[in-house]
Protein backbone atom coordinates (compact mmCIF):
# COMPACT_ATOMS: atom_id res chain seq x y z
CA UNK A 1 0.00 0.00 0.00
CA UNK A 2 1.28 3.46 -0.91
CA UNK A 3 2.03 5.44 2.23
CA UNK A 4 1.15 8.80 0.65
CA UNK A 5 -2.27 7.76 -0.62
CA UNK A 6 -2.94 5.90 2.62
CA UNK A 7 -2.20 9.05 4.62
CA UNK A 8 -4.51 11.14 2.46
CA UNK A 9 -7.37 8.69 3.08
CA UNK A 10 -7.22 9.33 6.84
CA UNK A 11 -10.09 11.60 7.81
CA UNK A 12 -8.22 13.40 10.61
CA UNK A 13 -5.48 14.41 8.15
CA UNK A 14 -7.69 15.46 5.25
CA UNK A 15 -7.25 19.24 5.61
CA UNK A 16 -3.45 19.21 5.88
CA UNK A 17 -1.14 20.79 3.31
CA UNK A 18 1.27 18.81 1.14
CA UNK A 19 4.34 19.78 3.21
CA UNK A 20 2.55 18.73 6.40
CA UNK A 21 1.65 15.36 4.82
CA UNK A 22 5.31 14.84 3.95
CA UNK A 23 6.37 15.47 7.54
CA UNK A 24 3.77 13.02 8.85
CA UNK A 25 4.64 10.37 6.27
CA UNK A 26 8.25 10.48 7.57
CA UNK A 27 7.02 9.22 10.97
CA UNK A 28 4.46 6.71 9.64
CA UNK A 29 4.63 3.05 8.70
CA UNK A 30 2.17 0.58 7.20
CA UNK A 31 1.63 -2.48 9.40
CA UNK A 32 -0.22 -5.70 8.58
CA UNK A 33 -1.82 -8.07 11.08
CA UNK A 34 -3.66 -11.37 10.87
CA UNK A 35 -7.05 -12.20 12.37
CA UNK A 36 -6.70 -12.61 16.12
CA UNK A 37 -3.47 -10.59 16.38
CA UNK A 38 -3.18 -7.99 19.12
CA UNK A 39 -2.05 -4.59 17.84
CA UNK A 40 -1.55 -3.24 21.34
CA UNK A 41 -2.55 -4.27 24.83
CA UNK A 42 -4.41 -2.29 27.41
CA UNK A 43 -2.10 -0.43 29.83
CA UNK A 44 0.95 -0.76 27.54
CA UNK A 45 2.70 2.53 26.80
CA UNK A 46 0.93 4.29 23.93
CA UNK A 47 3.45 4.62 21.11
CA UNK A 48 1.43 4.94 17.92
CA UNK A 49 -1.77 6.46 16.67
CA UNK A 50 -3.40 4.00 14.26
CA UNK A 51 -5.54 4.64 11.21
CA UNK A 52 -7.37 1.58 9.94
CA UNK A 53 -7.00 1.00 6.21
CA UNK A 54 -8.45 -2.50 5.87
CA UNK A 55 -10.06 -5.03 8.19
CA UNK A 56 -11.82 -4.75 11.51
CA UNK A 57 -10.45 -4.11 14.98
CA UNK A 58 -12.10 -4.73 18.35
CA UNK A 59 -11.15 -2.37 21.17
CA UNK A 60 -11.29 -4.25 24.44
CA UNK A 61 -11.13 -3.44 28.12
CA UNK A 62 -10.22 -5.77 30.96
CA UNK A 63 -13.13 -6.35 33.30
CA UNK A 64 -12.31 -7.15 36.92
CA UNK A 65 -15.22 -7.74 39.22
CA UNK A 66 -13.86 -8.51 42.70
CA UNK A 67 -11.19 -10.74 41.14
CA UNK A 68 -13.93 -13.24 40.31
CA UNK A 69 -14.95 -12.27 36.81
CA UNK A 70 -11.83 -11.52 34.83
CA UNK A 71 -12.72 -11.04 31.20
CA UNK A 72 -11.95 -8.71 28.33
CA UNK A 73 -14.99 -6.86 27.07
CA UNK A 74 -15.29 -5.27 23.63
CA UNK A 75 -16.22 -1.63 23.97
CA UNK A 76 -15.87 -0.56 20.34
CA UNK A 77 -15.44 -1.95 16.85
CA UNK A 78 -13.32 0.05 14.43
CA UNK A 79 -13.87 -0.20 10.69
CA UNK A 80 -12.05 1.78 7.92
CA UNK A 81 -11.32 4.69 7.92
CA UNK A 82 -11.46 4.72 11.72
CA UNK A 83 -8.70 6.01 13.98
CA UNK A 84 -7.76 4.44 17.31
CA UNK A 85 -4.97 4.53 19.87
CA UNK A 86 -5.34 8.28 20.32
CA UNK A 87 -3.75 8.03 23.79
CA UNK A 88 -0.44 8.10 21.87
CA UNK A 89 -1.02 11.77 21.04
CA UNK A 90 -1.14 12.57 24.77
CA UNK A 91 2.04 12.87 26.82
CA UNK A 92 3.44 9.42 27.84
CA UNK A 93 0.15 7.73 28.51
CA UNK A 94 -0.74 4.04 28.49
CA UNK A 95 -3.39 2.79 26.10
CA UNK A 96 -6.77 2.79 27.80
CA UNK A 97 -7.98 -0.14 25.66
CA UNK A 98 -6.47 -3.13 23.90
CA UNK A 99 -6.84 -3.60 20.12
CA UNK A 100 -7.47 -7.06 18.60
CA UNK A 101 -7.86 -7.73 14.87
CA UNK A 102 -11.02 -9.60 13.89
CA UNK A 103 -9.95 -9.90 10.24
CA UNK A 104 -6.68 -9.59 8.31
CA UNK A 105 -5.92 -5.96 8.96
CA UNK A 106 -3.81 -3.16 7.48
CA UNK A 107 -3.13 -0.10 9.63
CA UNK A 108 -1.12 3.02 9.27
CA UNK A 109 0.90 3.57 12.43
CA UNK A 110 1.86 7.19 13.14
CA UNK A 111 4.52 7.63 15.80
CA UNK A 112 2.83 9.44 18.70
CA UNK A 113 5.98 11.18 20.02
CA UNK A 114 6.92 12.34 16.53
CA UNK A 115 3.40 13.62 15.93
CA UNK A 116 3.46 15.56 19.21
CA UNK A 117 6.76 17.18 18.17
CA UNK A 118 5.32 18.12 14.76
CA UNK A 119 2.25 19.60 16.42
CA UNK A 120 4.46 21.68 18.71
CA UNK A 121 6.51 22.95 15.75
CA UNK A 122 3.50 23.69 13.57
CA UNK A 123 0.68 25.15 15.68
CA UNK A 124 -1.72 25.33 12.74
CA UNK A 125 -1.35 21.60 12.11
CA UNK A 126 -1.53 20.91 15.85
CA UNK A 127 -4.79 22.87 16.12
CA UNK A 128 -6.31 21.06 13.13
CA UNK A 129 -5.31 17.59 14.34
CA UNK A 130 -6.45 18.21 17.90
CA UNK A 131 -9.83 19.40 16.62
CA UNK A 132 -10.20 16.25 14.50
CA UNK A 133 -9.11 13.97 17.35
CA UNK A 134 -11.65 15.58 19.66
CA UNK A 135 -14.30 14.76 17.05
CA UNK A 136 -13.18 11.09 17.10
CA UNK A 137 -13.42 10.97 20.88
CA UNK A 138 -16.74 12.84 20.88
CA UNK A 139 -18.27 10.43 18.34
CA UNK A 140 -17.24 7.47 20.52
CA UNK A 141 -18.79 9.14 23.53
CA UNK A 142 -21.96 9.90 21.57
CA UNK A 143 -22.34 6.26 20.47
CA UNK A 144 -21.79 5.07 24.04
CA UNK A 145 -24.45 7.50 25.24
CA UNK A 146 -26.88 6.35 22.55
CA UNK A 147 -26.39 2.74 23.58
CA UNK A 148 -26.84 3.61 27.24
CA UNK A 149 -30.02 5.56 26.55
CA UNK A 150 -31.50 2.88 24.28
CA UNK A 151 -30.75 0.12 26.79
CA UNK A 152 -32.23 2.13 29.65
CA UNK A 153 -35.31 2.93 27.60
CA UNK A 154 -35.84 -0.73 26.75
CA UNK A 155 -35.38 -1.88 30.33
CA UNK A 156 -37.73 0.91 31.50
CA UNK A 157 -40.62 -0.25 29.28
CA UNK A 158 -43.17 -1.74 31.70
CA UNK A 159 -44.41 -5.26 31.26
CA UNK A 160 -47.90 -5.33 29.68
CA UNK A 161 -50.43 -5.57 32.45
CA UNK A 162 -52.96 -8.35 32.44
CA UNK A 163 -56.38 -6.85 31.69
CA UNK A 164 -58.47 -6.62 34.81
CA UNK A 165 -62.22 -6.38 34.78
CA UNK A 166 -63.23 -3.10 36.34
CA UNK A 167 -66.83 -4.04 36.89
CA UNK A 168 -68.06 -7.45 37.52
CA UNK A 169 -71.59 -8.54 36.95
CA UNK A 170 -73.17 -10.14 39.83
CA UNK B 1 -19.92 -41.55 17.19
CA UNK B 2 -20.61 -41.24 13.48
CA UNK B 3 -20.50 -43.90 10.76
CA UNK B 4 -16.73 -43.53 10.33
CA UNK B 5 -16.15 -44.19 14.00
CA UNK B 6 -14.94 -40.70 14.87
CA UNK B 7 -16.81 -38.84 17.59
CA UNK B 8 -19.54 -36.49 16.42
CA UNK B 9 -18.57 -32.85 16.64
CA UNK B 10 -21.35 -30.97 18.43
CA UNK B 11 -21.78 -27.35 17.43
CA UNK B 12 -23.69 -24.30 18.66
CA UNK B 13 -24.27 -21.50 16.12
CA UNK B 14 -24.69 -17.90 17.29
CA UNK B 15 -25.93 -15.06 15.09
CA UNK B 16 -28.60 -12.42 15.49
CA UNK B 17 -30.01 -13.08 11.99
CA UNK B 18 -32.08 -16.29 11.60
CA UNK B 19 -31.11 -16.64 7.90
CA UNK B 20 -27.41 -16.43 8.77
CA UNK B 21 -27.84 -18.98 11.58
CA UNK B 22 -29.56 -21.40 9.17
CA UNK B 23 -26.92 -20.85 6.49
CA UNK B 24 -24.07 -21.44 8.93
CA UNK B 25 -25.87 -24.55 10.21
CA UNK B 26 -26.06 -25.90 6.65
CA UNK B 27 -22.38 -25.04 6.05
CA UNK B 28 -21.07 -26.86 9.11
CA UNK B 29 -23.46 -29.81 8.87
CA UNK B 30 -22.22 -30.56 5.35
CA UNK B 31 -19.06 -31.82 6.99
CA UNK B 32 -19.44 -35.51 7.94
CA UNK B 33 -19.74 -36.12 11.66
CA UNK B 34 -20.79 -32.59 12.55
CA UNK B 35 -24.14 -31.85 14.16
CA UNK B 36 -25.56 -28.50 15.21
CA UNK B 37 -27.12 -29.01 18.64
CA UNK B 38 -28.24 -25.43 19.28
CA UNK B 39 -28.66 -21.95 17.91
CA UNK B 40 -28.44 -18.64 19.75
CA UNK B 41 -29.46 -15.13 18.75
CA UNK B 42 -27.43 -13.16 21.28
CA UNK B 43 -24.38 -13.45 23.49
CA UNK B 44 -26.27 -14.33 26.66
CA UNK B 45 -28.15 -17.15 24.90
CA UNK B 46 -24.93 -18.40 23.28
CA UNK B 47 -23.15 -18.56 26.64
CA UNK B 48 -26.13 -20.28 28.28
CA UNK B 49 -26.47 -22.84 25.48
CA UNK B 50 -22.74 -23.48 25.49
CA UNK B 51 -22.81 -24.18 29.25
CA UNK B 52 -25.92 -26.37 29.00
CA UNK B 53 -25.15 -28.29 25.82
CA UNK B 54 -21.33 -28.40 26.19
CA UNK B 55 -20.55 -28.32 22.44
CA UNK B 56 -17.04 -28.94 21.17
CA UNK B 57 -17.36 -25.95 18.82
CA UNK B 58 -19.28 -22.67 18.96
CA UNK B 59 -19.49 -20.75 15.67
CA UNK B 60 -19.99 -17.04 16.31
CA UNK B 61 -21.01 -14.07 14.14
CA UNK B 62 -18.76 -11.10 15.08
CA UNK B 63 -21.73 -8.70 15.07
CA UNK B 64 -23.55 -10.61 17.79
CA UNK B 65 -25.47 -8.36 20.19
CA UNK B 66 -24.95 -8.80 23.92
CA UNK B 67 -28.69 -8.94 24.51
CA UNK B 68 -30.37 -7.11 21.64
CA UNK B 69 -29.18 -5.24 18.57
CA UNK B 70 -30.33 -1.65 18.19
CA UNK B 71 -30.73 -0.03 14.80
CA UNK B 72 -28.36 2.90 14.23
CA UNK B 73 -26.28 1.95 17.28
CA UNK B 74 -23.36 -0.13 15.95
CA UNK B 75 -21.99 -0.47 19.49
CA UNK B 76 -24.94 -2.69 20.36
CA UNK B 77 -23.65 -5.42 18.03
CA UNK B 78 -20.08 -6.13 19.06
CA UNK B 79 -20.17 -9.09 21.40
CA UNK B 80 -18.90 -11.69 18.92
CA UNK B 81 -15.32 -11.72 20.18
CA UNK B 82 -16.41 -11.55 23.82
CA UNK B 83 -18.74 -14.52 23.30
CA UNK B 84 -16.00 -16.54 21.59
CA UNK B 85 -13.45 -15.86 24.34
CA UNK B 86 -16.15 -16.29 27.01
CA UNK B 87 -17.14 -19.75 25.72
CA UNK B 88 -13.56 -20.97 25.52
CA UNK B 89 -12.85 -19.51 28.95
CA UNK B 90 -15.86 -21.22 30.52
CA UNK B 91 -15.57 -24.58 28.78
CA UNK B 92 -12.12 -26.15 28.94
CA UNK B 93 -11.21 -27.80 25.64
CA UNK B 94 -14.03 -26.15 23.70
CA UNK B 95 -13.23 -24.17 20.58
CA UNK B 96 -14.91 -21.04 19.21
CA UNK B 97 -14.87 -20.08 15.54
CA UNK B 98 -15.31 -16.35 15.01
CA UNK B 99 -16.48 -15.66 11.47
CA UNK B 100 -15.40 -12.48 9.77
CA UNK B 101 -18.68 -10.76 8.99
CA UNK B 102 -20.66 -13.56 7.28
CA UNK B 103 -23.77 -11.43 6.76
CA UNK B 104 -22.88 -9.62 3.50
CA UNK B 105 -21.50 -12.80 1.89
CA UNK B 106 -24.62 -14.76 2.70
CA UNK B 107 -27.18 -12.00 2.14
CA UNK B 108 -25.74 -11.03 -1.24
CA UNK B 109 -26.20 -14.51 -2.67
CA UNK B 110 -29.54 -15.28 -1.02
CA UNK B 111 -30.69 -18.07 1.29
CA UNK B 112 -30.40 -20.80 -1.35
CA UNK B 113 -26.69 -20.10 -1.97
CA UNK B 114 -24.24 -22.86 -1.15
CA UNK B 115 -21.79 -21.43 1.37
CA UNK B 116 -18.39 -22.70 2.45
CA UNK B 117 -16.20 -22.33 5.49
CA UNK B 118 -12.59 -21.38 4.92
CA UNK B 119 -10.18 -18.52 4.82
CA UNK B 120 -8.76 -16.12 2.25
CA UNK B 121 -5.05 -16.42 1.69
CA UNK B 122 -4.35 -13.29 -0.34
CA UNK B 123 -6.82 -13.50 -3.20
CA UNK B 124 -7.23 -17.25 -2.94
CA UNK B 125 -9.93 -19.06 -1.07
CA UNK B 126 -8.74 -21.95 1.09
CA UNK B 127 -11.64 -24.22 2.13
CA UNK B 128 -11.39 -25.51 5.70
CA UNK B 129 -13.42 -27.95 7.73
CA UNK B 130 -14.25 -27.51 11.40
CA UNK B 131 -11.85 -30.35 12.20
CA UNK B 132 -9.05 -28.49 10.35
CA UNK B 133 -9.77 -25.40 12.43
CA UNK B 134 -9.87 -27.54 15.56
CA UNK B 135 -6.41 -28.88 14.75
CA UNK B 136 -4.94 -25.41 14.33
CA UNK B 137 -6.57 -23.89 17.42
CA UNK B 138 -4.15 -22.45 19.94
CA UNK B 139 -4.41 -24.66 23.08
CA UNK B 140 -4.28 -21.50 25.20
CA UNK B 141 -7.24 -19.45 24.00
CA UNK B 142 -8.83 -21.80 21.39
CA UNK B 143 -10.47 -19.02 19.42
CA UNK B 144 -9.94 -19.35 15.67
CA UNK B 145 -10.92 -16.97 12.90
CA UNK B 146 -12.54 -18.06 9.64
CA UNK B 147 -14.52 -16.67 6.72
CA UNK B 148 -17.66 -17.72 4.92
CA UNK B 149 -17.85 -17.64 1.16
CA UNK B 150 -21.08 -18.17 -0.76
CA UNK B 151 -21.20 -19.67 -4.26
CA UNK B 152 -23.01 -17.89 -7.01
CA UNK B 153 -26.51 -19.38 -7.28
CA UNK B 154 -28.49 -20.06 -10.45
CA UNK B 155 -30.86 -17.25 -9.45
CA UNK B 156 -28.10 -14.69 -8.92
CA UNK B 157 -26.40 -15.90 -12.12
CA UNK B 158 -29.57 -15.49 -14.20
CA UNK B 159 -30.16 -12.11 -12.54
CA UNK B 160 -26.67 -11.04 -13.58
CA UNK B 161 -27.32 -12.33 -17.09
CA UNK B 162 -30.59 -10.43 -17.30
CA UNK B 163 -28.88 -7.29 -16.07
CA UNK B 164 -26.10 -7.65 -18.61
CA UNK B 165 -28.67 -8.23 -21.42
CA UNK B 166 -30.58 -5.11 -20.37
CA UNK B 167 -27.34 -3.15 -20.27
CA UNK B 168 -26.47 -4.28 -23.80
CA UNK B 169 -29.96 -3.39 -25.15
CA UNK B 170 -30.09 0.00 -23.47
CA UNK B 171 -26.50 0.70 -24.43
CA UNK B 172 -27.34 -0.07 -28.09
CA UNK B 173 -30.41 2.17 -28.00
CA UNK B 174 -28.39 4.98 -26.44
CA UNK B 175 -25.76 4.56 -29.15
CA UNK B 176 -28.39 4.81 -31.95
CA UNK B 177 -30.05 7.80 -30.28
CA UNK B 178 -26.67 9.47 -29.90
CA UNK B 179 -25.89 8.97 -33.58
CA UNK B 180 -29.33 10.33 -34.57
CA UNK B 181 -28.75 13.41 -32.44
CA UNK B 182 -25.30 13.88 -33.91
CA UNK B 183 -26.75 13.55 -37.43
CA UNK B 184 -29.48 16.09 -36.63
CA UNK B 185 -26.86 18.47 -35.35
CA UNK B 186 -24.78 18.04 -38.50
CA UNK B 187 -27.88 18.54 -40.66
CA UNK B 188 -28.68 21.71 -38.79
CA UNK B 189 -25.19 22.94 -39.47
CA UNK B 190 -25.46 22.20 -43.21
CA UNK B 191 -29.13 23.20 -43.57
CA UNK B 192 -28.91 26.60 -41.86
CA UNK B 193 -26.27 28.14 -44.22
CA UNK B 194 -28.07 26.59 -47.20
CA UNK B 195 -31.41 28.09 -46.22
CA UNK B 196 -29.72 31.39 -45.45
CA UNK B 197 -28.04 31.36 -48.86
CA UNK B 198 -31.37 30.62 -50.56
CA UNK B 199 -33.04 33.48 -48.74
CA UNK B 200 -30.28 35.87 -49.78
CA UNK B 201 -30.58 34.65 -53.39
CA UNK B 202 -34.36 35.26 -53.35
CA UNK B 203 -33.94 38.73 -51.93
CA UNK B 204 -31.19 39.51 -54.43
CA UNK B 205 -33.41 38.28 -57.25
CA UNK B 206 -36.30 40.46 -56.10
CA UNK B 207 -34.02 43.50 -55.83
CA UNK B 208 -32.59 42.95 -59.29
CA UNK B 209 -36.06 42.48 -60.68
CA UNK B 210 -37.20 45.75 -59.12
CA UNK B 211 -34.21 47.66 -60.40
CA UNK B 212 -34.59 46.21 -63.88
CA UNK B 213 -38.30 47.03 -64.09
CA UNK B 214 -37.62 50.63 -63.07
CA UNK B 215 -34.78 51.49 -65.43
CA UNK B 216 -35.56 49.47 -68.51
CA UNK B 217 -37.90 50.74 -71.30
CA UNK B 218 -41.30 49.14 -71.45
CA UNK B 219 -41.68 46.35 -73.90
CA UNK B 220 -43.83 47.51 -76.75
CA UNK B 221 -47.05 45.67 -77.14
CA UNK B 222 -47.88 44.13 -80.41
CA UNK B 223 -50.50 46.29 -82.08
CA UNK B 224 -53.64 44.69 -83.20
CA UNK B 225 -55.52 45.86 -86.20
CA UNK B 226 -59.16 45.96 -86.05
CA UNK B 227 -60.86 45.53 -89.16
Amino acid sequence: MQLGSALKSITILEELKEAQFDRISAISTVEEYGAGDTIFSESSLAKNLYALQKGKVALQMQLNVANMLRRRVTVDLVTPPGVFGWSAVMESRPYMLGAVCLEPTVVLAIDGGGLRSLMMQDYEMGYLLMGKLIKVVASRLEEARQLLICERMITAIPEPETPTRAFSRK
Amino acid sequence: MNKRGSPTLRVVVASETPEVRDQITRVVEREPGVRVVGQAHNSIEAMTKAKDLRPEVTVVDPYLPYLFGLDDVPLSRMSGLDTATGVTGELPGAMAVLLSNPNPALRERGPEAVAHLGRYSGDFWVPLRLRDLQAEANPKDRVVFADVWAEETQASHSKAMELSYQLVVWGGLSLVAGFALMLTWIMVFIGLPLAGGGLVAILLGLVIKGVASRFSSPIPRAETTEE
